[in-house]
């Protein structure tokens, strides 16, 4: 509980401060109606392991801005049958409510199809925030697609089945814990559920509704109530469900003293359904059932008005006879026909009628492999370079800041994303382009002392893919840098133009070192554009080894300082000594050197366009 | 000091013995409270209606010529708190009355302020309308009196409400003459809130009646302030300076004697400590002759010699006739150790504007008021304190920005104010190099570090954190102007952000020298009393060598920091050393506490070695893990078995020379219940407690721990099996086995034996409302050694007044039964040989 609460403090705060900065000037967004939702992962780890199964968690952040959204995925292994299951809950901002670590089952012809291995995936960030969690199983293939839009404090979902076996009925079951999970200590029954009929006190049966007249069910605890001050600290705020018209057939509602759970029923044919989850954190009871009165309607509406096909997709089936495949080859150039042909039959608003969740996977699939063909010729038409740094301990005397800051309108885009990292719970980016488009809008991504691990593994293959589509990777060192970073594991590690000889890898020079010229180094590092009449000196180094695929572009002490490559269609340089050490009077460590951040702005350049400016980098401190 | 008033009129008719006598009637029973300005001990401001609410200077309010004797003098931001809490209030009918003496009023000021927005109340200059009384929950909120106040010459006002007339019932007396009334009608609330008595004018002879003054009275009390209304001679304060004194100094007790009558009075005054038992150590009896409205000031400086402990100042006085006028007494502390005596409270300042200092002086008095003889001083970090404040006098602290933002102004705020009513302040530090501090060694000396298995610099990384503090000191102080980055820096959450940055590679003697250097540096900047310490390993148990469970720690090369158990402890007590030492060397006074962790359910009995250099010359270790009690999951979920565990892990420190204390409980959980059954767990055992879980409905327990330190906190206090072995009690619902004690006192041997009953549920519940069932007539029987029988038998308990009494002690066939008539949560018997 405790590591979980920590966790989610932790990530609110992230959360909140994870809005992309444009620009080392800070200018604040202009002010326009709700900011974008933004997505962020903590991915899959272990959380725990006994003698009988291992346990995993991951975890999605959705930020509206007015609220953040916290869902969370377990997925447990038996270690004797190694038969695995999966479950997804909403823990922020309550941990109540809907169940922080199981908040649904859906029952085909009454079994559970929560087994075997899931996935949960960002599948949207911007406009809306959109997550998926999937299953492929023995009954088929199922996806809870989860919706945040923008200015809501509503948890949209839409269910989509494509089963494998006849279904003879379909069940969603939910589970809520009203307001608190005190509840026993007093033997008091006091949950309570109220909906169109008045409301609902704990009893044995459960209390069976018609949804298509009671489409609304709000939920609550009659003494964990916030307005209630000796139980304000033990209780969340209520809670509530919407449903749409004409899904599904009956609702059941069983009052317990401590958990509610509630079945929905719908036709064994229906193939998508959708819900609409309210979680009124922080309300008394009176407050929240006002607001909800007062937005129910809307919200009802809302739900029923969503698309929740992606976006990309719809962009895409939108500008249909602009995909073609030519000067496109190889899977690129098969990609298009197939492509156009499924969003052709794609409906309006909803999911494929026939196989909605492979349909969809199949298009995105096949939409990536395109954009990410014609990428290069995007790439080269826009002006300037887009980097985003990722932060980590000591970033800021890199000097990337003064770097940018030369760059002047040669930065087209900047973007910035901070490390953290914390034994209690790990690391974490407080940002990370969620998906394709996004990531695609910068042509560097600098690593200051942020490890590759803080990726995992699909955030590793995307960027893997970025670089060899024409992205550009740059490696700064440091605590967290090369041996300690993890950069020699794959996907990543064989585009590296280094790799570490050690995890312990960080060595004093015996004396300052000074950065000599290497043997590959090009002319707009060496040449009249830096001042090398006193060169600076390095006091750290990390123990590497240059990759085949690596220049070696400057030195310090005879180890490699700067080490440049090719990767795919894209760049890579590392600089391996850290910005560590005081240097002794009279010399001048690297990153103090008045020539640094003119060196730093070129090599972006270099990284990010494949080309220097001929003249010293205008703009100015 | 205000439950037991409330006692004192609740208990009048079963006052016998201890001492303890009903109190005369007050001066005028509908005199709520008088300051004359005249009785002024340092921060503390007199009451002289006999009702106990004295007040507390915040600011600096200074004592000036008044129209009477001395009155006060408020600049802008000097105040007067009394309460919060008092009961004080205008309630139904009331009379506010006071000398004021003022220059020409160009602004505001307020001169009386309590209550929230619900039940407000002020009176505030309102040039050029005069005065205005505001009053929530009447008819109109503002009464002008609109007459400009004449400066420069003292002017006699009242105000006063009669709640049972119907027309002009508000009225307003300028040098006792009615200058404005209003039809008004209402009831103000009892307010929870201090009164506030100050700014922009010098004030004399200020009181507050709960019924209206009449019209004659206000006239006689403008033309002769002298004579106010009343009979009688009290005794305003009881007053030792300070809470805690060490032996061989001086202890400067002061008692107030204020006459509020109309005739010159002969009264007799007898002053004395009361120690232990009710041993009588004697300062004064001699007649007092006091003039109309005169108030002495009595003060002693009283040499404790030998003894210890905890003491009582007690104050009677009695008329020609040698009947009882008035009683008072206060509690205060000798000791060698503030440690040793009872309890702790933490304390962190939030902000940086002018309440954080006004919030420290509350601190202060709010440890006053409850007995707690050492303060806590959230700084975590040595670093923070210890180095940075010669460059910045702001700084940021340990666990996240939101938590703790620390400036010169309220430690020194803090530290003066302590030190002014006796209380110690130790700041809390580790061997950590956090936040700004921490960023800026590892970049200069990333070899001072420890790494965790995956070279990773420990304890954890927070870069938006650490940017934003290392641009908040780089460009101090106009960052702090800068609200963006405030901000940003708010919206961190507390948790986690502390673990910031490495431990320090404890093998790397220059970097153990320099945090060492670093804290005494600290301790010396602030003239602190001492330290608690989690710079040694032990927190973290074998195979953690240090600190917060960071499994396994290694250097740069990727070698363990130490290679086994043993030399860490080497290192350990090494590093200790060094750090006391240093510490001593700046403050030979100074006491030191240690942290201890969850590593006991692991290892047992078994301590790692520097476990007894920490306890040693009176080492205090904090033991946390009781504090999760409250959780299913923790092993001592049941009450009986946390009693238990308490009471026997006391005993290990003692063994070493030290103290155990237990603490930081989620007291913002916790019930009443709860606390009362814990602090008697606590108490019982002869644990002292860190941060007392619901300060104000255990305030009882905390004023019994601090009179009775003796009984609890001796060292000689010993476990007696033997004694055990011939005690017997009829009731199996009270647990005493585990808690019968020898003594052997000064005044001969005292057998102590608590008596705890047990809670109405087994499991801890930390929200409970339900109260143990109240056990009467309990039956305790001991077998006497030789059919020796003691001289005197005494009941003490928290949970009712007097505190202590004595009870029949004849045996009877070499058996000595006594009866306790109530037990509640806790009593203790003694039995003095």
């Amino acid at each position: 509980m405790t590591r979980r609460l920590l966790t989610l403090a932790a990530a609110l705060g992230l959360a909140l401060l994870g809005t992309i900065h444009s620009g080392f000037a800070q200018v604040p967004p202009p002010a326009v109606a709700p900011p974008p939702v933004r997505v962020s992962e903590v991915p899959l780890a272990k959380q725990s392991e006994d003698a009988k199964q291992t346990s995993y968690l991951q975890q999605m952040f959705l930020d509206n801005g007015v609220r953040l959204f916290g869902l969370q995925k377990y997925e447990t292994v038996s270690k004797q049958t190694q038969a695995s299951g999966s479950s997804v809950g909403w823990f922020a901002p309550s941990e109540g409510n809907w169940y922080h670590s199981d908040m649904f089952d859906l029952l085909v012809n009454g079994q559970s199809v929560k087994v075997d291995k899931s996935t949960f995936t960002i599948l949207e960030s911007g406009e809306r925030g959109v997550v998926d969690f999937t299953l492929d199983n023995k009954f088929g293939k199922f996806r809870c697609r989860f919706m945040v839009i923008p200015g809501s404090e509503v948890l949209f979902a839409d269910f989509a089945i494509e089963p494998t076996v006849e279904v003879k009925s379909l069940v969603l079951r939910l589970q809520n814990y009203p307001s608190s999970y005190h509840a026993t200590a007093e033997g008091k029954r006091h949950r309570q559920v109220l909906d169109a009929d008045g409301t609902c006190e704990p009893q044995a049966a459960p209390y069976v509704t018609d949804p298509n007249a009671d489409w609304w069910y709000f939920y609550q605890d009659a003494i964990f109530d916030k307005d209630i001050p000796e139980r304000r600290e033990a209780t969340y705020g209520p809670s509530a469900l919407v449903l749409p018209a004409g899904e599904a057939q009956q609702v059941s509602t069983t009052v317990g003293d401590y958990q509610v759970p509630i079945e929905i029923t719908y036709a064994p044919t229906q193939r998508h359904f959708r819900l609409a989850f309210l979680d009124y954190f922080g309300l008394g009871n009176k407050e929240a059932q006002a607001r909800f009165v007062q937005e129910r309607d809307q919200i009802r509406q809302t739900l029923q008005g969503l698309v929740f096909v992606p976006t990309r997709l719809r962009q895409a089936q939108a500008n249909l006879p602009q995909i073609k495949p030519d000067g496109l080859t190889g899977e690129a150039a098969a990609a298009a026909p197939e492509l156009k042909q499924l969003l052709a039959a794609l409906p309006g608003g909803d999911p494929w009628p026939q196989k909605p969740v492979s349909a969809e996977a199949r298009a995105l699939q096949l939409l990536d492999v395109y954009d990410k063909a014609r990428w290069v010729a995007t790439k080269r038409a826009r002006p300037g370079i887009g980097v985003l740094v990722l932060r980590g301990l000591h970033a800021r005397y890199w000097g990337v800041d003064e770097a940018e800051q030369l760059l002047g309108a040669q930065l087209r885009e900047a973007a910035t994303s901070y490390y953290s990292e914390y034994y209690w719970k790990g690391e974490d980016l407080n940002y990370f382009p969620a998906t394709w488009p996004e990531l695609s809008r910068f042509d560097v991504v600098v690593f200051a002392n942020v490890p590759f691990t803080v990726l995992g593994p699909d955030r590793a293959k995307a960027l893997a893919e970025y670089v060899q589509a024409g992205g550009a990777l740059l490696l700064l060192g440091g605590t967290h840098g090369f041996g300690q970073a993890g950069i020699d594991q794959p996907p990543l590690g064989p585009l590296m133009p280094v790799q570490p000889t050690k995890v312990f890898d960080l060595q004093t020079f015996a004396s300052p070192q000074p950065l000599t010229k290497g043997p590959a180094a090009p002319e707009w590092l060496t040449g009249a554009g830096v001042d090398w009449s006193k060169p600076p000196v390095a006091l750290w180094y990390h123990q590497v080894q240059t990759a085949p695929s690596g220049r070696v572009w400057l030195q310090a002490g005879g180890k490699p300082f700067l080490v440049a490559g090719a990767a795919g269609a894209g760049r890579v340089a590392a600089i391996c000594a850290p910005p560590y050490g005081v240097a002794p009077t009279g010399r001048t460590g690297f990153w103090e050197w008045k020539s640094w951040p003119g060196v730093m702005a070129k090599l972006l350049v270099w990284l990010g366009r494949g080309e220097v400016p001929t003249k010293p980098t205008a703009g100015a401190h | 000091m205000r439950y037991r008033l409330i006692g004192l009129v609740c208990g009048l008719a079963m006052l016998v013995g201890a001492g303890l006598v009903a109190a005369a009637p007050p001066v005028d029973p509908a005199l709520t409270g008088y300051w004359s300005g005249d009785e002024v001990s340092g921060l503390r401001v007199f009451d002289a209606s006999g009702q106990e609410r004295s007040g507390y200077r915040y600011g600096n309010p200074t004592q000036v010529p008044g129209r009477v004797g001395r009155a006060l003098q408020f600049e802008r931001g000097d105040t007067v708190e009394v309460g919060p809490g008092t009961g004080l209030g205008p309630g139904g009918s009331f009379s506010i009355e006071f000398w004021v003496l003022c220059g020409v009023q160009k602004t505001n000021f307020p001169m009386f302020d309590w209550g929230s927005i619900a039940d407000s109340f002020d009176l505030y200059f309102d040039p050029p309308a005069g005065m205005n009384l505001r009053l929530a929950g009447f008819k109109a909120y503002d009464h002008v009196t609109g007459q400009v106040m004449q400066p420069d010459t003292w002017q006699h006002v009242v105000w006063t409400y009669d709640e049972k007339l119907t027309e002009k019932a508000l009225k307003v007396y300028v040098n006792g003459e009615l200058k404005q009334s209003w039809d008004e009608a209402g009831k103000l609330g009892v307010s929870k809130k201090p009164l506030i008595i100050g700014q922009g004018a010098a004030l004399d002879e200020i009181r507050m009646y709960k019924r209206a003054l009449t019209p004659e009275e206000i006239a006689a009390h403008a033309t002769a302030p002298e004579a106010v209304s009343g009979r009688q001679v009290v005794i305003s304060e009881v007053w030792p300076a300070k809470l805690f004194t060490r032996p061989g100094q001086k202890v400067k007790l002061q008692v107030g004697v204020a006459s509020v009558s109309a005739t010159p009075q002969t009264v007799t005054l007898k002053a004395f400590v009361e120690a232990g038992l009710g041993r009588e150590l004697p300062l004064q009896e001699a007649p007092l002759t006091l003039a109309p409205g005169e108030v002495k000031e009595l003060s002693f400086d009283w040499d404790p010699g030998a003894n210890l402990y905890g003491f009582d100042l007690v104050a009677e006085l009695r008329d020609a006739q040698g009947q009882l006028l008035d009683r008072k007494s206060e509690s205060f502390l000798v000791g060698k150790n503030p440690y040793q005596l009872g309890q702790y409270a933490g304390y962190a300042s939030y902000t940086w504007d002018q309440d954080s200092v006004i919030s420290a002086r509350r601190h202060a008095v709010m440890m006053r008021s409850h007995y707690i003889p050492l303060s806590e001083y959230w700084a975590f970090n040595a670093d923070t304190f210890g180095k940075c404040v010669p460059d910045t006098d702001k700084w940021f602290v340990g666990s996240g920005a939101t938590a703790y933002r620390l400036d010169n102004a309220t430690t020194e705020a803090l530290m003066t104010s302590c030190h002014e009513l006796g209380l110690g302040v130790v700041p809390y530090s580790l061997s950590y190099v956090s936040g700004y501090y921490g960023t800026k060694l590892a970049l200069e000396h990333p070899e001072w570090m420890a790494y965790d298995r995956k070279g990773r610099i420990t304890g954890g990384v927070e870069t938006e954190l650490d940017e934003l503090m290392t641009r908040f000191y780089n460009e101090y102080p106009g960052s702090l102007d800068d609200k963006d980055l405030m901000a940003a820096i708010n919206r961190f959450p507390n948790e986690g952000a502390g673990l910031q940055i490495s431990t320090v590679n404890l093998a790397n003697r220059d970097a153990i020298k320099y945090h060492a250097e670093s804290v005494a540096a600290g301790v010396q900047h602030f003239n602190f009393d001492g330290l608690r310490w989690d710079g040694h390993p032990q927190v973290g148990g074998p195979g953690d060598p240090i600190t917060m469970g960071v499994p396994e720690l290694f250097d740069l090369q990727g070698k363990p920091l130490v290679p086994n158990t043993t030399e860490r402890d080497r290192l350990s007590v090494e590093n200790t050393r060094l750090v006391k030492s240093l510490v001593l060397k700046v403050n030979p006074d100074a006491v030191f506490g240690y942290n201890w962790g969850l590593e006991y359910q692991k290892h047992g009995r078994i301590r790692p070695t520097d476990y007894a250099e920490c306890c040693r010359d009176g080492g205090t270790i904090l033991w946390e893990s009781v504090n999760s009690i409250h959780d299913p999951g923790s092993p001592w979920h049941r009450w009986q078995d946390a009693a238990d565990m308490i009471a026997d892990e006391v005993e290990c420190p003692r063994q070493n020379g030290g103290f155990l204390q237990v603490g930081a409980f989620p007291w913002w959980l916790a019930g009443e219940v709860y606390g009362k059954h814990l602090l008697s767990a606590i108490f019982a055992a002869r644990a002292r407690l860190f941060n007392a879980p619901g300060i104000e409905t255990n305030a009882p327990y905390l004023h019994f721990a601090a009179r009775y330190a003796d009984l609890l906190y001796d060292a000689s206090v010993a476990r007696s099996p033997e004694w055990a072995a011939a005690t017997k009690v009829s009731s199996p619902q009270v647990w005493w086995q585990k808690y019968v004690f020898e003594r052997p006192a000064p005044e001969g041997k005292q057998i102590i034996v608590h008596l705890l009953n047990s809670p109405a549920s087994e499991f801890v519940e930390i929200g409970s409302t339900t109260p143990p069932t109240l056990l009467k007539d309990v039956q305790v029987s001991f077998a006497l050694p030789g059919g020796q029988a003691p001289k005197a038998v005494y009941l003490l308990s928290p949970d009712r007044l007097p505190l202590r009494t004595p009870l029949p002690a004849t045996p009877q066939g070499g058996n000595l039964t006594v009866t306790v008539p109530e037990l509640l949560y806790w009593d203790t018997l003694v039995l003095q040989f």
